[in-house]
């Protein structure tokens, strides 16, 4: 160890005078000083006796940060601020000496030494000032002394601040639980250490000046529990008190007069080696009572509950027997009929027997919607969807309630929009029975003579395709405030003649709602109403085929349609022929066809109602103004009205039955514009094989599997020599620009375009007057009993696996019925 | 002729009769079955341990009518039903019991026409 040279040897003899200093100020500052001014004062004055300052002071720093001198041996300084602040390097010193020529810190007007030491805390940051003369001999025993009373100094600071906050603690504790509404209860283990509060005090009967003590306390919870009412419950639980440190939930229930329910809450508290007991007491009279009551209002409801789930299940116990009482004889009828529609029928008869069983059908729907609502009630019923023709879904809706609003002269017409997908995959039995419910209500509240409008489209909300359905009516309108309660269970219109069950509209609104769709009524009184509802469903193909795509054969084609009708029933068609070369041509009476020049017509449609009857006139109008007898002349009726079975006898070429539909139209253009033959429902069933006598047609077999192509190949092998088979759509549609085909059997699903878009394609290619039958093979389930495939421009359809018999069938039925068909 | 044949009764004897007029001609379509059919099914199973359901589906809807034309109706019926099933049920897992079982089932039913075909011939 060396030492520099500039420092002055301190002798041993110092160094003990300056330790034996420092024992003398620790002794000196012994004892408690039960206020910061006195312990201050003793710190300071002992230091001023043993030290070689003139005078000593300390400074604190007040929250603006200002230094002030809080306590000095020279009380004139006290109160006097310092040139420095908190932030100032002097707060990080242990010891500094600063030799001053101006009285900054020594508030002397000559030269002096000044020492400042740095006091800190726990809780505080302050300075230790003194003062010396000039020449004082600051030697380094001298500041090891100065540090040790420093670290002294700071010591008995930091002790009085501990006693301090401790006493502020205990003041706060105490104030806090003796004004707290909860009898509070302690006692320690030793015993000594007990407290109770005002409230502790009055439960257990003590007087407010009683002084208390664990014996007391020991007496004051033997008196106490004895005054319980559930004194057994209360002392076998304080048998656990043995085995656990708490209980949360220990209810103490005092009869009169206490008349009051505490929740006693006991937690042994346990600070190293301090150990003690709080009892705690909640009173929960209020909340036991609120239980109580509640427990007995919980018991009323699960019986109600339980009561009202038995007659549901009775209920529907009951409406399920009876559903099933009257759907049984009604399947009898249904199947009867559909026995009778697989017989020979005239179109008339095809028409009516279809109309029976879609009634029928429609009769156990109804049937069904008590049984529903009830389902949907306990949460039972789940939407389940399927691929479907659209089309078909609203006409049938239609052909329902056709007969009902003709007995009205209530006219039902669907108007399609050409962006509706034709086929759309979506709960169609449910979606039905809104619509007929919404077709139901408007043919029921409209007047007489008037019409009922299903406008359907399709559009996309939040990127999903959505059906949109309106069923406007002419009614006398719906009120603003009944419009609100219409979609309520049992609720119906104040017109007493409705009939019904009230659910209907209910219903729909679940359905709606469980299919995430939306619902609604737009009315004014005497202004018919528009019930409308949307539905988002999903394509069955990325570009789906829409009902306008079914129009594009017909884009090229210079022709022209007459048609004697209403507007209402012209607007149903009239934007399929929009912007295409095929014209529709409306008037109200045959007479004005000839008041202005027209196009010459290709066929002409005579609404049999919109000439009130008068047909034979009608045609003669016609012929006598100019038009060919080859102009066929197509009579619309109701196949109920006379002139629909003597439509032949007044001169007309054919008929088409009321209500009007896309489909029938789009086949009356085909047979008359295009005169090619629409199939018939009925087939001939043919048991031998037709000879080989269609070779002068050629036949297209458009099938990937190549083990069904071997099939067909052998059964076509048999009836004619050239026929071709490709296995793709695109080489369909290539051999189609090379050949002229006469059928062609398309199977639906193939690799790259599928069966109806190259059917599409290969009906673009060919005139429409040489277009190819095209008859569909598929092992699609959801194409089999549906008109679907017809509405996609298909002629016919065969199911997968087909008989040998069928194959042939078709092949008699078209190409040898076309070779004897007169063009 | 086939009339007296007793043939398993999982086939439509009456389908068989109707369609095809000679024993010639029926063993030709089962031949061609048989020739066919089992590289089909492997392709099934392979598309199955792959997860890949559109694979399963279009393939086991293209041999659905292939199993009718042997006389397997009502598999053919349960084919296209699985089908149907398979393509609505977005959480369908083509690697699922009733999806081997189907899978199990065609694979028999080629072992049946085999016999059948070692019989007649």
């Amino acid at each position: 160890m060396s030492f520099q040279s500039n420092i002055p040897m301190i002798d041993t003899d110092e160094q003990t005078i300056w330790s034996n200093k420092y024992v003398r100020f620790f002794k000196s500052t012994i004892g408690i000083h039960n206020t910061i001014d006195n312990m201050m004062g003793v710190l300071l004055q002992s230091l001023k006796k043993l030290d070689i300052a003139e005078k000593i002071y300390y400074v604190h720093f007040l929250p603006s940060g200002v230094a002030e001198i809080a306590y000095s041996t020279d009380a004139s300084l006290v109160g006097l601020k310092i040139p420095f602040s908190k932030s100032h390097d002097l707060t990080e010193n242990t010891f500094r000496l600063i030799e001053e020529d101006i009285a900054l810190f020594s508030f002397e007007k000559t030269a002096r030494k000044v020492i400042v030491q740095a006091i800190k805390t726990d809780h505080t940051t302050g300075l230790l000032v003194k003062v010396c003369a000039e020449d004082a001999n600051i030697h380094t025993a001298y500041r090891y002394f100065s540090l040790l009373c420093k670290i002294r100094f700071e010591e008995i600071v930091s002790t009085y601040q501990t006693t301090t906050d401790l006493t502020e603690l205990n003041i706060r504790f105490e104030s806090i639980l003796s004004k707290s509404p909860i009898p509070i209860v302690f006692v320690d283990e030793s015993a000594n250490g007990v407290f109770m509060n005002t409230k502790a005090y009055d439960l257990f009967g003590f007087s407010s000046d009683e002084p208390i003590n664990s014996q007391k306390i020991a007496e004051g919870f033997s008196n106490l529990i004895t005054k319980l009412q559930n004194k057994e419950e209360v002392q076998a639980k304080m048998q656990e008190l043995m085995f656990s440190n708490s209980i949360d939930r220990w209810r103490w229930k005092f009869g009169a007069p206490i008349n009051r329910t505490y929740n006693v809450i006991t937690q042994l508290i346990h600070v190293n080696r301090y150990t003690g007991r709080i009892w705690i007491f909640e009173d929960v009279t209020i909340e036991e009572q609120v239980e109580e009551r509640l427990q007995v209002i919980n018991h009323q409801l699960i019986h109600l509950a339980e009561k009202e789930r038995r007659d549901n299940v009775m209920k529907t116990t009951f409406l399920a027997n009876m559903s099933h009482e009257i759907r049984t004889p009604m399947n009898g009828v249904i199947g009867a009929v559909s026995l009778l529609e697989n017989t020979v029928l005239s179109n008339e008869q095809f028409e009516l027997v279809n109309i029976i069983k879609k009634s029928g059908e429609s009769l156990i729907s109804l049937i069904n919607d008590i049984l529903d609502y009830s389902k949907i009630e306990a949460g039972e019923l789940t939407i389940q969807p399927e691929v479907f023709s659209s089309v078909e879904l609203f006409d049938d809706c239609v052909d329902v309630f056709y007969a009902t609003a003709l007995e009205k002269s209530i006219q039902l017409r669907v108007m399609l929009n050409p962006n509706v997908p034709v086929y759309i995959r979506a709960d169609r039995n449910r979606l039905r029975q809104i619509i007929l419910n919404f077709v139901s209500n408007a043919v029921k509240f409209s007047p007489n003579g008037s019409w009922v409008t299903i406008k359907v489209s399709a559009r996309n909300i939040d990127g999903k395709p959505t059906l949109s359905c309106k069923v406007i009516d002419q009614g006398k309108g719906i009120d603003a405030n009944e419009q609100e309660l219409i979609f309520d269970r049992f609720k119906q219109l104040t017109n007493k003649h409705s009939g019904g069950t009230g659910l209907g509209l209910a219903i729909c609104k679940r359905l709606t709602e469980m299919m995430d769709g939306i619902i609604g009524v737009k009315s004014k009184l005497h202004e018919g109403a528009e019930f409308f509802f949307e539905v988002p469903f999903e394509n069955t193909d990325s570009k789906p085929i829409l009902l306008g795509d079914l129009f594009i054969k017909y884009a090229n084609t210079e022709a022209c349609i007459w048609t004697v009708d209403s507007q209402q029933a012209v607007e149903t068609f009239e934007q399929y022929f929009k912007d295409k070369k095929l014209e529709l041509v409306a008037f109200g009476s045959p007479e004005k066809f000839f008041e202005s020049p027209q196009n010459s017509p290709s066929m002409i449609l005579v609404d049999s109602m919109q000439v009130k009857g008068e047909l034979e006139k009608a045609i003669r109008v016609f012929r006598e103004n100019g038009v060919s007898e080859q102009v066929p002349i197509v009579v619309m009726s109701y196949s109920h009205e006379k002139e629909a079975k003597e439509y032949a006898r007044l001169g007309y070429s054919d008929m088409m039955i009321k209500p009007l539909k896309l489909k029938n139209v789009m086949k009356m253009v085909e047979k008359w514009v295009f005169k090619t033959v629409v199939q018939q429902t009925v087939q001939k069933q043919e048991e031998n094989k037709p000879e080989k006598i269609l070779n002068d047609h050629r036949v297209l077999v458009v099938e990937d599997n190549e083990f069904n192509q071997k099939i067909l190949k052998r059964i076509l092998e048999g009836v004619m020599d050239e026929f071709d088979i490709v296995d793709t759509g695109e080489k369909a549609v290539v051999e189609a620009r090379k050949k002229k085909y006469d059928l062609i059997f398309m199977d639906i699903q193939l690799p790259g375009i599928n069966g109806i878009m190259t059917s599409k394609l290969i009906r673009e290619t060919y005139q429409d007057t040489d277009q190819p039958f095209i008859i569909a093979l598929t092992a699609d389930v959801f194409l089999k009993d549906s008109s679907a495939l017809e509405e996609a421009g298909f002629d016919d359809y065969l199911p997968k696996p087909y008989r040998q018999k069928e194959i042939l069938g078709k092949i008699e039925n078209y190409l040898q019925r076309q070779s004897h068909m007169v063009l | 002729m086939f009339e007296t044949h007793q043939f398993n009764t999982i086939l439509d004897k009456e389908f068989l009769l109707e369609n095809y007029d000679t024993l010639e001609y029926l063993l030709e379509v089962f031949g061609d079955f048989l020739a066919l059919m089992p590289e089909e099914v492997e392709e099934i199973k392979a598309a199955q341990a792959e997860n890949d359901k559109d694979k399963v589906v279009r393939k086991i809807h293209a041999i659905s009518s292939a199993v009718g034309f042997v006389g397997g109706i009502d598999l053919s019926d349960r084919m296209k039903k699985f089908e149907v099933k398979a393509k609505n049920d977005p959480d369908f897992d083509i690697a699922n019991e009733e999806s081997q079982a189907i899978v199990n089932e065609i694979d028999a039913f080629i072992g049946i026409i085999q016999q059948e075909y070692n019989q007649l011939s």
